[in-house]
């Protein structure tokens, strides 16, 4: 437990966090949303009733509207962010683990396995994702793992590649080497040494993942081939496709459900702007000082500025 | 010479993979896709009929191997088979007419979307803290947020069904023929407009982060220092200095880009009911016409490799690190 | 008597880091340093002890984020610090140029040699094509590469070869100054000696003043006419290079000289100076170094100690050797080091050996 403790307090995710107030407010609008729909879930009843007259534009009765059916689009809006959010969040987890543990695996013991590994995950890379997706989830039986299955097969490579980098980098870094030397038990250099660059690592793929899972599954679903039974974002948008909302003029249909997806991918992103800024040190020392100049935009590149040209100058 | 060579082998291999999955995948699916077939003609088709599909979809009897090596020899003479939707058109000939659509949209697009958010994104980096930096790459990537055909929807819905500007949909207008005239060219021109549109909002906010990051990092380089110091002026620097090297790692996202913006393209088309693969690829989903389900699959990929091999070419033509000689 | 003007001048200059939280960090305090023209001046201290800082400060070039906290740079007599942008571009690398450690890192790595060669001639209104590949002949020759290898790419040169790339940039605008950061730490001391020998032929050919910054103190005394010593971004000691060697009067340039064994001398104790370097972060009150001095007093925790002339070298001490002239180690005999010349003929002779 004080490890976890230490690790969070001295963690440069504190600090980038303050650095960073935008991704303060990408995760809360992450919670929001996420924690938002799980919580008003019980309260709003089945998104799939059918209520009143379809194609009833946004009311006080019914705030976002119905749409093609007759259901009401703010159940189905609520209801599609809690499923979506959870199914995107689960395999984005599995497949950074997935892939982190290849490529780790890969890189850290090099020689064949990672001659077969890292080929593996280069065709992986290569094959378009999408067209793939569609075939498989042609042919994978119309259920709720099926999305699962075909997002993650899809999508570890990309943090396979990272994490093999990574370890190949570690595995020559000074400091292990000399850890090693010293006789520090493996657990100790593992966890003191490269935990905090593997962290930022994990995080940052994870929501880059993430971003992926939500992207894929939703353009899946918009083809129908997901698990229509739900109701998820994807087949929110689907629904609307099919009663062509456009071409009734029937905006409010689609418009709630793409608005939380963007919301949610540019707080992931916002988020990630954190996240990449402990692991690239330039980015902030940057930040630092133009925080503090008093004309920014008049600032020249390459150029040392003066005290007079900062706030709070040291006057030496 | 000998890299380039290694990774030519690398795609060939990943297209035999491509081979592989698509000829594996109809077979290690629960059920018969003859049954599907059938179901889906129901019982309209004669077992003549129905013995002579499955011979030319390759459905025998024979061992895997066998059936394996036949459907490899018709691959390499492009015998893709027949579709079942569109029967009895060949599925190479209905690639091909999709295949210059998709290209045209899928290239244009990004084509655009590379060039102008990788100035965009140098521009950002050069100038930290100016409306380029925090309002227009915010913007761009907070639009880029939303999915590919939801940018579609949007822009149909206000350009062509609100104001009406530009059509709601198809490559060129229903019942003019295809010809090489100018008129031609600006019919093509106004149904492609939309489409890459929202490809290109989607996609530029990605590539001018990249790019963006890239330069603060090349910016922080020892050798750009050194350039300031040599008293070079800022566009030098900018420019030959810290973009040339920047654009680099952009370079090789190109290259997986390719396989991103094909994807998202399929889904654009959808929305455009633009005649390019991805539309043809969701008809044979929801058709469940296998064969040419397949053979966009094979093509699309062989697409994708292509366009990654020319990318790997232009990368060892940019970056003089990778010519590795000694003197 | 008339004394010469000063080609820079150097007065209470200060760089401070700015901090995310607290004070901001200084690492460069109060440092004066003068040079005049075709004078070789050395900057000796540890790593980390702000040398290279005040490299970069001169010519503004310190990256973020380091800032100007104080004081003067003169050149010519004329203010540096003040110029605007354009007028300093056109200063830079005309005036004053600079040679760095890394060689590989400095230089572009997706352009090959001529032109980077060329763009800073260009930069400055050189612009006539004939004229500029008769000054890049001359380059190469001067360095002693060959015309083949302007074609070439950073990476496909070797170490040496990049470095006298890096010399013959420096060189291209004929500079005043050429100010040297650590130039041959990352070469053998074969090598090493060639270059430095070459450079020195060179400043008396062409008659720019130099700035070496090193740390390895022999190093400089062998090569320049005065030194001044630096510790924890102060400067402790300056003096012509005799009297620095003779009577050091502060005890770390006394435990510098000490450090180095010398060739040619008996087998002696090294001692060297105990303890660790002081960190910015947590500097020592008063004199920096007054927890590793042997010689502290009571005042040295309380006041920072000015930089006054005291003898015949200018130190910044409250007991400085010569007034105590306490031990600091055995009294071995005054080290010897080779003029110039028997540098290059031994380097010459280790040659021939090595072929």
């Amino acid at each position: 437990m004080t490890l976890l403790r230490t690790l969070v307090r001295q963690s440069p995710f504190h600090r980038a966090m303050r650095d960073y107030p935008a991704s303060l407010l990408g995760l809360a609008c992450l919670l929001l949303l996420g924690l938002g729909s799980v919580l008003l879930l019980p309260f709003i009843g089945d998104p799939r009733d059918f209520i009143a007259e379809p194609l009833l534009g946004p009311s006080t009765v019914y705030w976002f509207g119905t749409n093609g059916q007759g259901q009401d689009v703010w159940r189905q809006t609520v209801a599609g962010t809690a499923s979506s959010l959870g199914l995107a969040f689960a395999t984005g987890m599995s497949m950074t683990v997935i892939g982190a543990l290849i490529g780790l695996i890969a890189g850290y013991t090099g020689s064949w396995i990672d001659k077969i590994l890292s080929y593996a995950t280069n065709i992986a890379l290569v094959i378009p994702g999408l067209p793939l997706a569609i075939v498989l989830a042609a042919f994978l039986p119309s259920g709720p793992w099926s999305l699962y299955i075909v997002l993650v097969v899809t999508g570890w490579a990309w943090t396979a590649r990272v994490f093999r980098g990574l370890a190949l980098s570690l595995r020559s870094k000074d400091f292990v080497l000399a850890a090693a030397l010293a006789g520090e038990s493996r657990l100790r250099i593992v966890s003191f040494e490269l935990l905090p660059n593997l962290l930022a690592s994990f995080a940052s793929s994870a929501i880059g993942a993430t971003i992926y899972a939500i992207g894929a599954q939703v353009g899946l679903e918009f083809l129908g081939l997901g698990d229509m039974n739900r109701v998820s974002w994807g087949t929110n948008l689907y629904w609307a496709s099919n009663d062509a909302a456009l071409l009734t003029g029937s905006w409010w249909i689609f418009v709630p459900t793409g608005l939380c997806i963007a919301l949610a991918c540019s707080a992931l992103t916002l988020v990630s702007y954190a996240v990449d800024a402990v692991n690239n040190p330039s980015l902030r020392a940057e930040q630092v000082l133009n925080k503090r100049l008093r004309d920014p935009l008049r600032r020249a590149i390459g150029v040392t500025p003066l005290a007079k040209e900062i706030r709070h100058a040291l006057n030496a | 010479m000998i890299k380039i060579l290694q990774r030519l082998v690398f795609y060939v291999v990943a297209i035999f993979l491509a081979l592989c999955i698509n000829f594996l995948i109809p077979r290690l699916m629960p059920g018969d896709p003859m049954n599907m077939i059938f179901a889906r003609f129901q019982g309209q088709m004669s077992p003549e009929a129905i013995a002579g599909l499955r011979q030319a979809m390759g459905f025998t009897d024979a061992s895997m191997a066998s059936q394996f090596l036949h459907y490899f020899t018709s691959i390499l003479q492009g015998n893709f088979g027949v579709s079942t939707s569109l029967f009895p058109a060949r599925v190479g000939d209905v690639i091909w007419q999709s295949l210059g659509w998709t290209v045209l949209l899928a290239g244009v697009s990004l084509l655009v979307s590379f060039s102008c958010g990788t100035v965009l994104g140098a521009l950002a980096a050069w100038r930290r803290g100016s409306w380029i930096d925090r309002v227009l790459t915010p913007a761009l990537i907070f639009i880029g947020s939303f999915p590919y055909f939801w940018l579609a929807m949007l822009l149909v819905y206000i350009f062509a069904y609100l104001v009406e500007w530009f059509p709601i949909g198809h490559a060129y207008s229903d019942g003019s023929k295809p010809a090489w005239t100018f008129a031609f060219f600006v019919d093509v021109m106004r149904h492609l407009f939309l489409p890459a549109l929202s490809i290109v909002l989607a996609t530029i906010g990605g590539w001018i982060l990249s790019m963006r990051n890239a330069m603060v990092s090349v910016l922080g380089s020892e050798f750009i220092n050194l350039a300031h110091c040599k008293g070079l002026s800022d566009r030098v620097v900018l420019v030959r200095y810290a973009m040339r090297n920047a654009l680099l790692p952009n370079i090789t996202g190109l290259g997986m880009a390719v396989g991103y913006v094909l994807a998202g393209s399929m889904l654009t088309e959808i929305v455009f009911s633009y005649p390019g693969q991805g539309y043809l690829l969701v008809q044979a989903v929801r058709n469940q016409d296998y064969p040419l389900m397949q053979g966009l699959f094979f093509c699309i990929t062989l697409a994708v490799l292509l366009a990654n091999w020319m990318v790997d070419l232009a990368y060892y033509w940019l970056d003089p690190r990778t010519r590795g000689q000694n003197i | 008597m008339l004394s010469t003007p000063n080609l820079l001048e150097i007065r209470d200059l200060s760089v401070a880091f700015a901090a995310v939280e607290g004070p901001d960090l200084l690492v460069l305090d109060q440092v004066s340093l003068e040079l005049k023209a075709g004078g070789i001046m050395g900057l000796v201290g540890e790593s980390g002890c702000g040398k290279s800082t005040l490299c970069r400060a001169i010519l503004k070039t310190l990256r973020a984020p380091a800032y100007i906290a104080g004081g003067h740079v003169s050149w010519q007599g004329e203010s540096l610090l003040d110029r605007p942008p354009p007028v300093l571009n056109q200063l830079r690398w005309r005036d004053i140029s600079m040679v760095v450690q890394s060689a590989l890192d400095s230089l572009n790595p997706v352009v090959n040699i001529e032109a980077q060669l060329l763009d800073t001639m260009r930069a400055h209104g050189y612009r006539n094509a004939e004229a500029n590949r008769e000054r890049l002949a001359e380059l190469i020759a001067l360095v002693g590469l060959e015309q083949r290898h302007l074609k070439a790419y950073p990476h496909e040169l070797s170490g040496g070869m990049r470095q006298r790339v890096v010399i013959a940039m420096a060189l291209a605008l004929n500079p005043k100054l050429l100010i040297m950061d650590e130039p041959t730490t990352a070469l053998d001391v074969v090598t090493q000696a060639e270059i430095l020998g070459h450079i020195l032929d060179l400043q008396e050919k062409l008659g720019f003043a130099i700035l070496l910054v090193t740390h390895d103190l022999p190093l400089a005394l062998e090569f320049c006419h005065e030194i001044s010593v630096m510790y924890a971004g102060r400067i402790v000691e300056r003096g012509k290079v005799g009297p620095l060697q003779q009577n050091p009067q502060h005890p770390y340039t006394a435990g510098l000289l000490h450090s180095f064994p010398q060739p040619g001398s008996k087998a002696q104790v090294m001692r060297g100076v105990p303890g660790d370097p002081a960190s910015f972060s947590s500097l020592p009150s008063g004199c920096a170094f007054h927890p590793r001095c042997t010689q502290a007093v009571g005042v040295c925790p309380e006041l920072v100690p000015k930089l006054e002339q005291k003898g015949s070298t200018t130190v910044a001490c409250h007991n400085p050797l010569q007034a105590s002239r306490a031990e600091i180690g055995p009294t071995s005999e005054s080290p010897k080091f080779m003029p110039n010349k028997k540098l290059q003929s031994l380097s010459s002779d280790l040659r021939a050996v090595q072929n």
